[in-house]
């Protein structure tokens, strides 16, 4: 199980399927697991999409 | 939230509505499968930014939805039962069955308890040695490894009194049952990004393929459903049917294989009912024999229950995609989320919902 903040709010989230999560890291949760790690460089790649197609 | 707000830019919101704008050529009639993809498109009442030519479906991916009168009948029948805790998602518990509800059955003296996750009703039946808990377990293949999960903790408790109801779905039948469907007019797909998460998305390519329709995978935020849109708007006019992955930040192809072994050591392939649509082969997870003690169907054996429908609610050609809630004749009238005549009005996720807060004024 570990600790993940949700805005700030502290809940206990199974981990069981995400073993290699760290501290300080993104998950996708779930009805109290969580599903996946969120992958923060493609996560930066879709918001450097995103401000190039608002600059067109 | 940290990539969550980003993903909610107005600005990037019209930048991308100009786009598809600009892309769009032809008319097209395009499904989102997620109840939690229909509740954003409401709820950022997107179909306004949306050119004409587009028609957004909503589809059966509504996990409370689609649960089956007569598993809801039983679940009614087991919290009758003498020392059943009977336990759920808290919008499972207002969803009507043939005579009641979960809530009404608690108003007059069941023990039926709100969970926010499955373990916690292992924790119930932890601390409750004397009584017997139902879980009932819905869900698609997002909730469906947690409410493995929850048996694999419960057998690994020792506990004897933890036994859960299932009534689990599948998407990809889902999608099939759609596309084979005869007045089916749908011709691309926005697929659902949380399931994908779990499953990957191996299981879409193939039905890409046969059906020769077009699936973009999508998040649930505005400018993830727009950029959802846009690709699969790119794939109908220039006559291409992939699958993309426009929610690369959570979906890989091959999905969390952890997770879907479990959920496969524990449930395995069933046809199932799905409400106002009717049986769906190998749809279902049930669970398997080497965990039968943990099945309340085998345990309390409700027998067969005669369920019966309300005569107006069109719950089921909603949940196909072949109407929508305004067209019920009960829509806002008999049928509000304070007294729902069916269950796409009483879940966050179901389409009647969505349109009732969001649409009515």
């Amino acid at each position: 199980m570990a600790k993940v903040s949700f805005n700030g709010v502290l809940k206990d989230i199974s981990i069981e399927w995400v073993p290699e999560a760290k501290v300080g890291d993104y998950v996708v949760a779930h009805a109290g697991s969580a599903l996946t790690l969120l992958n923060t460089c493609e996560a930066e790649e879709t918001l450097e999409i995103f401000r190039q197609i608002s600059s067109q | 939230m940290k990539y969550i707000d980003e993903y909610r830019d107005i600005n990037v919101v019209k930048a991308l509505t100009t786009k598809i704008q600009k892309v769009v050529k032809h008319p097209w009639n395009i499904m989102e499968i997620c109840g939690g993809q229909t509740h954003s498109i409401m709820k950022y009442n997107l179909s306004e930014f949306l050119p004409e030519q587009l028609s957004l479906v909503h589809g059966p991916g509504c996990p409370v939805c689609v649960t089956s009168l007569e598993k809801i009948d039983k679940a009614l029948a087991m919290a009758q039962m003498k020392d059943v805790i009977l336990v759920s998602f808290g919008d499972m518990l207002r969803v009507p069955g043939s005579e009641s509800d979960l809530l009404r059955e608690k108003s007059k003296g069941a023990d039926v308890r709100m969970v926010y996750s499955p373990l916690d009703a292992v924790r119930i039946a932890s601390d409750n040695p004397h009584k017997n808990i139902v879980f009932f377990a819905i869900g698609f293949e997002t909730t469906a490894p947690v409410n493995a999960l929850s048996v694999i903790r419960a057998k690994q408790l020792r506990l004897n009194n933890y036994f859960i109801l299932s009534s689990q779905v599948l998407v990809p039948p889902a999608i099939k049952m759609v596309l084979e469907l005869e007045d089916s007019s749908i011709q691309g797909f926005l697929a659902p990004g949380h399931v994908c998460a779990i499953t990957g998305y191996n299981e879409y390519v193939f039905l890409a393929t046969k059906f020769r329709v077009p699936f973009v995978i999508t998040g649930f935020e505005p400018a993830d459903i727009l950029k959802g849109i846009l690709t699969l708007v790119r794939q109908l006019e220039e006559g291409r049917s992939e699958v993309e992955n426009e929610y690369r930040r959570v979906v890989s192809k091959d999905g969390n294989q952890h997770a879907l072994k479990m959920i496969y050591d524990v449930f395995e392939l069933t046809d199932q009912e799905w409400r106002g649509i009717g049986i769906i082969p190998e749809s279902g997870l049930k669970v398997r024999e080497e965990y039968s003690g943990f099945d309340a169907e085998k345990h309390f054996n409700p027998g067969t229950v005669n369920a019966r429908e309300s005569g107006t609610c069109i719950a089921g050609r909603i949940l196909q995609g072949v109407s929508k809630p305004p067209e019920c004749k009960a829509f806002g009238r008999e049928c509000i989320p304070e007294h729902p005549l069916g269950a796409p009005m009483v879940s966050f996720e179901g389409a009647c919902s969505a349109y009732y807060r969001y649409k009515s004024s």
